[in-house]
């Protein structure tokens, strides 16, 4: 019988699985972990790589996996995960595992490392604020977060967001700023004392990216290359984390299963898996079980466990707006090809003391596909083009995550047919913000219009949570205790970020990862005979 | 003049290296498989008889007509963006302000004349 057993290696089992290798005891990770296609690596910066060689087969694919997003009436997908060597990210198991999607476009992973493969690698801790509707503390996941730091590599600097992100004196010299970002960033500070007083504070992000050697792993490169190619060293995945602990015989880590469901038998859970390949159904036994699958899947797993076709589960996100604007004084400059296609500043908006602040990230889009930016352009084709030669190197776009609402969440169940069935609702957005945050913008000399501002389809935060809520004394079914054990299931724990009742507005994943190191010292606590 | 260079010299007035030519045959094979009947005798229709495609594809695009001329324009568009020989007329890759500048505004002009010819491509379109 294995002492833990750990479904999936995303962020959060592999956090997990971390923890556990610290304290000494060795878990087993199931996971179907599809792994990114063989292709040679590109050694060289994207553009630099694109005026020589014919892209045809990095940017389109054979398959055309590239032009997903051509034909609108078929399911839009992040432009992230379009890239054929990033398919494999959400390569689905459809008749496997099938969804069914209602006004809800939900983006999972089966891969080795799971969405992170393709995440943004931006890293946030929680303020007391943020989990003033959790059962937990940030003193409960502070060393967690600094354990991580340790870990992942994180780059930033402690500046005007400290008081959102907390204060971490391990952090890497920030990256370079692009020059659109460096403008707005100097626009920034000629009207800080304006802009503050308004509640707006403008920074460096907190990035799982290396602006130095960390290890083995190299500096950021700025390639541009964030778009289309997995694994990138100076970008911290999980991936990362679970090839070192496999080496180290850490973990043992077993893919190409699928997990069905579980069962307990005396003091033991039964795992029962079916191999991808043959779809021959196997059992495991383990003392503890830990659910990490992402919230979709944990929670999936967690009623079809119960053979329960009546149940519906919420499913948080974090409604996502895209603002694109622009730098006059910036048409026609040369489009940088040498920086780093992601993440630039971040915002926060906080105008209120009782109010959650609003947070968003400032994104360079010199790594996507121009042509990604044809069809959003308004004029007739060749003058489109023109636009995307001057008027995209003045762009940069603000990506803004709505805390999650518990009477527009999402909710999910399992059909008669053992499918999973994901129910959206339209949210009502609050135009006062909108309306708001172009001024804000307009003080820093950027501009945009409220009909450019984009609202990303339900699901397309990406931050999927709330399936299994954790409670200071869970009291029901699909709820968890503050560490995680699922109600009525002793031994099964839930390390993702199903537990979290609620979703500021900041990224989940630093925190689900934090978390998770935490479920991982309870059980190991128990494991040894200590509470 | 085949399908793939009229759409071509249509965008990027210019022809179409054969590459280019051999990758958008083959997308546009599979694309259109998704469209019904009615559109891709529409879309042929409109290549035979109408040579300003820019202007038609301009107008189809605000007036939800002709979707696989709309499509093709945009397959062309992610296609061509591959070849390095097309790179420049996305990437600008020097500081060239006033053009910027004058080759927007003019765009704008020049597409609003576009706008109005090809709603009567359209309508010389319909009445075929
Ligand atoms: C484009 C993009 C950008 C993002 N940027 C950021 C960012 O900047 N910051 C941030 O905080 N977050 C970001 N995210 C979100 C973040 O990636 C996810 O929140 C996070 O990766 C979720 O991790 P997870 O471990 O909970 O689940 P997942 O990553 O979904 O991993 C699930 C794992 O479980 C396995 N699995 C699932 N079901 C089963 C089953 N039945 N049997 C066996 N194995 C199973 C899968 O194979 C996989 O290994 C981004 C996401 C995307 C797609």
């Amino acid at each position: 019988m294995h002492d833990v057993l750990i479904i999936g290696s995303g962020v959060s089992g592999t956090s997990a699985a971390l923890r556990f290798a610290d304290n000494g005891i060795v878990p087993v990770i199931l996971d179907v972990g599809i792994e990114p296609p063989q292709e040679p690596e590109i050694k060289e910066k994207f553009y630099s790589y694109r005026e020589k060689n014919d892209s045809f087969k990095l940017m389109i694919g054979e398959q055309f996996e590239g032009l997903n997003n051509l034909d609108r009436r078929k399911k839009v997908m992040p432009a992230k995960l379009v890239p054929p060597r990033m398919r494999f990210v959400t390569d689905s198991l459809k008749d496997l595992y099938p969804v069914k999607e209602i006004n809800f476009s939900v983006i999972q992973s089966f891969a080795q490392g799971g969405l992170a493969n393709a995440w943004g690698a931006g890293v946030y801790r929680y303020n007391d604020r943020d989990l003033r509707s959790f059962p937990i503390k940030k003193s409960d996941l502070l060393s967690y977060y600094e354990r991580l730091s340790k870990e992942l590599g994180i780059s930033g600097e402690n500046d005007d967001l400290v008081p959102y992100f907390g204060q971490d004196n391990l952090l890497q010299k920030p990256l370079r700023l692009s020059d659109n970002a460096q403008k707005l960033m100097n626009n920034y500070k000629k009207k800080k004392k304006k802009l503050n007083k308004k509640g707006v504070f403008i920074g460096r992000p907190r990035l799982a990216v290396l602006s130095q050697t960390f290890g083995e792993r190299k500096p950021c490169d700025y390639s541009n290359l964030e778009f289309w190619q997995p694994n990138l060293s100076h970008l911290y995945t999980p991936s990362q984390t679970l090839k070192k602990l496999i080496k180290e015989n850490k973990v043992v880590y077993k893919k190409g299963y699928l997990v069905r469901s579980w069962f307990r038998k005396g003091n033991a859970v039964i795992v029962q898996v079916e191999h991808i390949k043959d779809r021959k159904i196997e059992e495991f036994e383990c003392k503890n079980l830990v659910l990490a699958a992402g919230a979709v899947n944990s929670a999936r797993l967690a009623l079809t466990s119960r053979k329960d076709s009546n149940t519906r589960l919420t499913l948080l996100d974090n409604a996502a707006l895209l603002f694109p604007f622009f730098f006059p004084g910036r048409i026609g400059c040369r489009l940088e090809t040498d920086a780093f296609g992601l993440t630039q500043l971040n915002f926060i908006y906080d105008s209120n003391e009782d109010e959650i602040p609003i947070q968003g990230s400032i994104l360079e889009i010199t790594s996507p596909a121009r042509a990604e930016f044809f069809q959003s352009f308004m004029l007739a084709s060749y003058d489109n083009l023109r636009l995307i030669r001057y008027m995209l190197p003045a762009i940069m776009v603000m990506q803004l995550f709505l805390p999650s609402s518990a009477e527009d969440a999402a909710a999910i169940r399992i059909n008669e047919n053992n499918e999973l069935e994901i129910y959206g609702k339209n949210r009502n957005i609050n135009k006062n913000l909108i309306n708001k945050t172009i001024k804000i913008l307009r003080i820093l000399k950027a501009y945009t219009f409220p009909f450019l501002v984009v609202r990303a389809p339900n699901g397309h935060g990406i931050h999927y949570s709330g399936t299994l809520p954790m409670l200071e004394s869970s009291n029901r079914l699909y709820t968890c205790s503050k560490f995680g054990e699922l109600y009525g299931e002793p031994g099964v724990y839930v390390a993702d970020a199903s537990v979290f009742p609620y979703l500021p507005s900041k990224n989940c994943s630093f925190t689900v990862m934090a978390n998770a190191m935490r479920v991982a010292d309870r059980i190991s606590l128990l494991l040894k005979g200590r509470t | 003049m085949d399908e793939a260079e009229k759409i071509f010299r249509s965008i990027f007035k210019s022809q179409i290296s054969l590459p280019l030519r051999e990758n958008f045959d083959r997308a546009s094979k599979v694309f259109t498989a998704a469209y019904s009947k009615e559109d891709i005798d529409a879309y042929n229709r409109a290549l035979e008889k109408i040579s300003d495609l820019e202007a038609l594809e301009f107008a189809s695009r605000y007036r939800n007509r002709l979707p696989l001329l709309v499509l093709k324009f945009k397959l062309m568009v992610y296609l061509a963006e591959t070849t390095p020989e097309n790179l420049g007329f996305y990437v600008n890759r020097k500081d060239r302000r006033l053009i910027g500048y004058i080759s927007i505004a003019y765009g704008g002009l020049r597409s609003m004349v576009k706008f109005i010819k090809g709603m009567f491509l359209l309508r010389i379109l319909k009445n075929a």
